[in-house]
């Protein structure tokens, strides 16, 4: 083969070349047993101060949703903002946002494991923990919708309650369905997943209680080869499994609106569009925590700016996404001819109540991530951070257009109305990121926050053509003097 | 394990097309596809048929269409493959890569044999009444303005003298409205437009800006959208189109779809066969930072061409998806052609230690993989036009679901295009079995073909009967006079662009990830 021609160094095999070599995942030619240190000390050592001047206030904050939700269900739904037209608020805003980020969590483990992309093995472990949080969050809102907690279990079809028989034509029915399973999975995949390093943190204890409380999860793990045979079998079927919820859970819940003949509402490019919304912001959202996580644990060498670099790509090409999205509805509204659609739209960018949310929305999941098609801008964290940021709001607002603004302009002008939110509202919401930055801290207090044995595969040396590949470089450095 | 398989081993400048035993089926193709299209061109034009019957010409326009059609899928599946494997860095498939170029490079011919469609004008009056019934409308409104402009300008002038007094009495009625409506904005700014809307016609009355030109288009409009009321009927809906649907801008953009797609596929085809020669590495990053940017220029194009095409067969029907459902049937018919190729250029003696089972194996989860996205797509947007049940969108699912093509509808695209190649491709041993793969390769090329036909076809009774008959007796074989004719022509462009170069990228320098692939 020839050499690389237009390189500075002439001795540079072109496989070697600059924008062709394969980056490593793994910095510094780390042991294995350096990321087994590495990463069990953040559980086993104390935690920095940061970690308690966060935990604290996220606590409180936590508390506050608990005390709204009190409040809620005591007093009634009426404490919350809406109204007739805008019978669905930020409960429902709120629910959709929190789902969509619980996207990424199971597209990183699954999809990314079968498409056989070895980086998601430093971000898979908080990805999905991140994502049972998510949608634990998200669970509370139509949970608690319905006034009456208690009276949740309705939506389950057991049979003659009350003679009661679940309308199984309602997609909200369904969402009911698809978020309860994509949930039971997501958790089976994670603890799945955990398994051995339970057994690593087992291991290295130095307490009894920490011995039998890892043991316990680590159910029984000796890490023996038919042991890890059947294991890596078994995961490789839950990914398969995984896969198809990671687009049902959001395809329903684009449903709960595209079944409807809502102006705005109505449109079948929805479940795709609502697919790559989600898997948008749930990227944002992993970056959101982990790009503080790994300055702040030290976990700069298996995180690696490459990873950041792969996942700001993935942001740019799902907000593309969305973003042809976007352009297609307005494309349909004007061609359909359909003097709703077309009115809706009108309304929605041109001269409606909301129409500054229409262009925040535009602006942060359109424009902003557009600075990813320079390497420079991936690789620069605070950057990142901040166009991260703004497709957190980003992704909020899409839904905020979606549900508000459609509803707050029915047919008639006479059902023409408005919606703010009241502070119960603007309370539960704060809650919820207090709910979800606690539990997400818990995790890394307790828990691996990077799978050790999934990130020790990808190390050179776990390749079982690890010194043939060496020959051949060898060789061929050789021939080049 | 066996030892690893090192570039050096293979010939620098690659693998050339044995073409002593592709030269035959060349010219089959050649010959076949040429004395096809030669016999198709005499029957459409002598298939002219006179005035209220359905003409030859006009049936065949649909059969051209859907040969047209399905090929391009095929084609534009092979750029869509060059620009993913490019832009995602991929390196397991270089050795198949230079078979997504040549596939890919056949789009720009393929849109010129569309020429006909574009240019001869029975073709597009049968295709698409748009283009008919706009022409139709515009004469109207001439006619029609011409006829009216006296009468028009004379009423407008006496309605001068009195609207002064109707604006005095409606700026009475609006202050009264405003405050019955208080808080309700909808009816408050409706009755602030129209009293601004009067007073602007006042002003303008006032300022004798009555001049014919504008007379004149006003009353066209007026034509347009309401008619006459006496015979000639207007059409609001092609009217409120026109902006996008009238023949200048639709022409412009076909050519735009050309130079589009055919300039994306060119400048990356060149770029990889240079790159055979000197081994640069910077083409490898130019290929990739290109592709990048070229998908949206693809996705762009194709979402507009089967806009364009496709979707105003009916013109009154529309659908967000459309453009992502095309793709979705265009990337796995792609794929499986790929399959066919690599499979029968295996068996002429080509890629005999380079490609694997490992690369049947990746091939054949790529085409799982896009027969569930189609499926998902194909679902959705059936799904969701079926729930909401308007009268609009549900006619295009009427039609299809109607009579004979109920049945086809169900065991060709549900079952077959997605149950039967779906429950095949999970198993890993069947992926690995060549033979097994082009047997689902061929059967996901006619379940492309099905679906293209299921497209197009039902479209032509009811445009050329009026609504009278679903299907034509007998135009099934003009369908596949024109399907061989395109596929001759394909056939013969493609195995020609598989002889211009090496087989495969030989001086990629990621050619060593792609022979030692296991997954």
């Amino acid at each position: 083969m020839a050499k690389g021609t237009t390189d500075s160094n002439q001795t540079v095999h072109p496989s070697e070349a600059p924008g062709v070599k394969r980056e490593s995942l793994i910095l510094n030619n780390r042991s294995m047993s350096w990321i087994t240190d590495r990463i069990c000390g953040i559980v086993e050592n104390r935690q920095p101060f940061i970690w308690w001047v966060l935990f604290v206030p996220a606590v409180l904050l936590a508390a506050c949703l608990g005390y709204t939700l009190v409040y809620l269900v005591s007093t009634g739904v009426g404490v919350w903002g809406n109204n007739q037209p805008v019978a669905w608020g930020w409960a429902i805003v709120n629910f959709v946002f929190w789902i969509g980020i619980g996207h990424a969590g199971t597209l990183i483990s699954a999809i990314l494991f079968l498409t056989r992309q070895k980086w998601r093995t430093s971000v898979n472990r908080a990805a999905e923990a991140m994502t049972l949080f998510a949608v634990v969050c998200a669970g509370i809102y139509p949970g608690f919708h319905v006034g009456r907690f208690w009276m949740v279990w309705f939506l389950a079809p057991v049979p003659n309650s009350n003679e009661i028989w679940q309308n199984f034509k309602s997609p909200l029915l369904w969402d009911v369905f698809a978020v309860s399973t994509y949930f039971t999975v997501s958790v089976i995949f994670w603890y799945i997943g955990l398994i051995p390093d339970l057994a690593t943190l087992r291991d290295r204890a130095t307490s009894k209680v920490r011995k039998f409380l890892y043991g316990l999860f680590a159910l029984g793990w000796r890490g023996g080869n038919r042991a890890w045979k059947h294991y890596e079998m078994g995961y490789l079927l839950l990914a398969a499994l995984s896969t198809p919820l990671v687009l049902s859970v959001h395809s329903v819940v684009s449903f709960d609106f595209a079944t409807s003949i809502v102006p705005g509402w109505h449109t079948t490019i929805f479940p795709p569009y609502f697919v790559a919304g989600a898997v948008f912001g749930g990227f944002a959202m992993v970056l959101t925590l982990m790009i503080p996580v790994r300055s702040l644990y030290g976990l700069q060498d298996m995180f690696t700016l490459k990873h950041i670099d792969n996942m700001a790509k993935i942001i740019l090409l799902t907000g593309t996404i969305v973003g042809y999205a976007y352009i297609m509805e307005l494309f349909m509204a004007y061609f359909s001819g359909s003097k709703y659609e077309g009115d809706a739209f009108y309304l929605r960018i041109v001269n409606g109540p909301y129409t500054w949310a229409y262009f925040c929305m535009f602006f942060c999941n359109v424009i902003a991530p557009q600075i990813f098609w320079f390497d420079k801008a991936r690789r620069t964290l605070w950057l990142v951070f901040i166009v991260v940021m703004f497709v957190n709001a980003g992704m909020w607002f899409e839904r905020f257009v979606i549900i508000t603004t459609t509803l707050a302009r029915d047919f008639l002008p006479g059902q023409w109305g408005y919606y703010s939110p009241t502070w119960v509202e603007w309370l539960m919401f704060a809650g919820t990121f207090g709910l979800f930055m606690s539990l997400f801290l818990l995790f890394i207090r307790f828990l691996p926050v990077i799978a050790i044995s999934e990130v020790k595969g990808v190390l050179p040396e776990s390749d079982a053509h690890y010194p043939d590949w060496q020959k051949l470089k060898k060789g061929r450095a050789g021939a080049d003097a | 394990m066996s030892a690893l398989k090192s570039a050096d081993d293979f010939p620098k400048d690659g693998e050339a097309l044995n073409k002593s035993k592709t030269g035959k089926l060349k010219s089959l193709f050649l010959i076949g596809g040429g004395a096809c299209l030669l016999l198709f061109a005499i029957l459409a034009v002598t298939g002219g048929g006179e005035d209220g019957e359905v003409s030859r010409r006009s049936v065949m326009a649909y059969s051209w269409l859907f040969a047209v059609m399905f090929f391009l899928t095929l084609a534009v599946g092979g750029i869509f493959w060059t620009l993913v494997h490019n832009a995602t860095n991929s390196g397991w498939g270089i050795l198949v890569r230079r078979l997504m170029e040549n596939l890919g490079s056949l789009t720009p011919w393929i849109l010129l044999l569309g020429l006909p469609l574009v240019f001869c004008g029975d073709f597009k009056n049968a295709l698409w009444e748009w283009i008919p019934e706009q022409v139709a409308l515009e004469d109207g409104a001439d006619k029609y303005a011409d006829a009216h402009l006296d009468s028009e300008k004379a009423s407008k002038l006496k309605g001068l003298q009195s609207a002064e007094a109707a604006l005095k009495k409606l700026e009475g009625e609006t202050a009264t409205g405003l405050a019955k409506a208080g808080e309700n904005k909808g009816e408050a700014n409706f009755l602030q437009e129209r009293l601004d809307k009067a007073k602007a016609d006042l002003d303008k009355l006032e300022k004798g800006q009555l001049n014919d030109k504008e007379l004149k288009e006003e009353l066209r409009v007026h034509y347009m959208q309401h008619g006459d009321g006496k015979g000639g009927h207007g059409n609001p809906l092609l009217y409120h189109k026109h902006g996008y649907l009238n023949p200048g801008f639709w022409l412009f953009r076909y050519f735009a779809y050309v130079i589009g797609l055919g300039g994306v596929i060119y400048v990356l085809r060149k770029w990889s066969i240079t790159q055979d020669s000197s081994g640069d590495p910077k083409y490898t990053r130019w290929l990739r930072r290109a592709s990048c940017g070229f998908i949206a220029v693809f996705a762009i194009c194709w979402t507009f061409l089967v806009v364009d095409w496709l979707m105003v067969l009916d013109y009154a029907w529309f659908s967000t998806m459309w453009g992502v459902y095309l793709f979705a049937g265009a990337a796995v018919s792609s794929m499986a052609l790929l399959v066919a190729l690599v499979t029968y250029l295996r068996s002429i003696g080509h890629f005999k230690d380079t490609i694997t089972m490992e690369h049947y194996h990746l091939m054949g989860k790529l085409m799982h993989s896009f027969v569930i996205f189609w499926a998902y797509i194909a679902f959705s947007q059936y799904f969701l036009i079926w729930y909401a049940n308007i009268t609009e969108e549900t006619k295009f699912y009427l039609l299809r679901n109607t009579d004979f093509f109920n049945s086809y509808t169900v065991i060709l695209l549900v079952i077959g295009h997605f149950f039967i190649p779906f429950g095949a491709l999970l198993l890993r041993s069947v992926k690995k079995t060549p033979k097994l793969m082009v047997a689902i390769a061929v059967w996901l090329l006619l379940m492309q073909i099905s679906d293209i036909y299921w497209i197009i076809i039902p479209e032509r009774g009811v445009s050329l009967t009026h609504g009278v008959e679903l299907t034509i007796s007998g135009a099934i074989w003009y369908d596949l006079l024109a399907f061989l004719a395109v596929g001759g022509i394909f056939g013969y462009l493609l195995l020609r662009s598989l002889g211009k170069a090496s087989l495969y990228p030989s001086q990629d320098p990621r050619l060593e990830e792609s022979l030692n692939v296991v997954n």
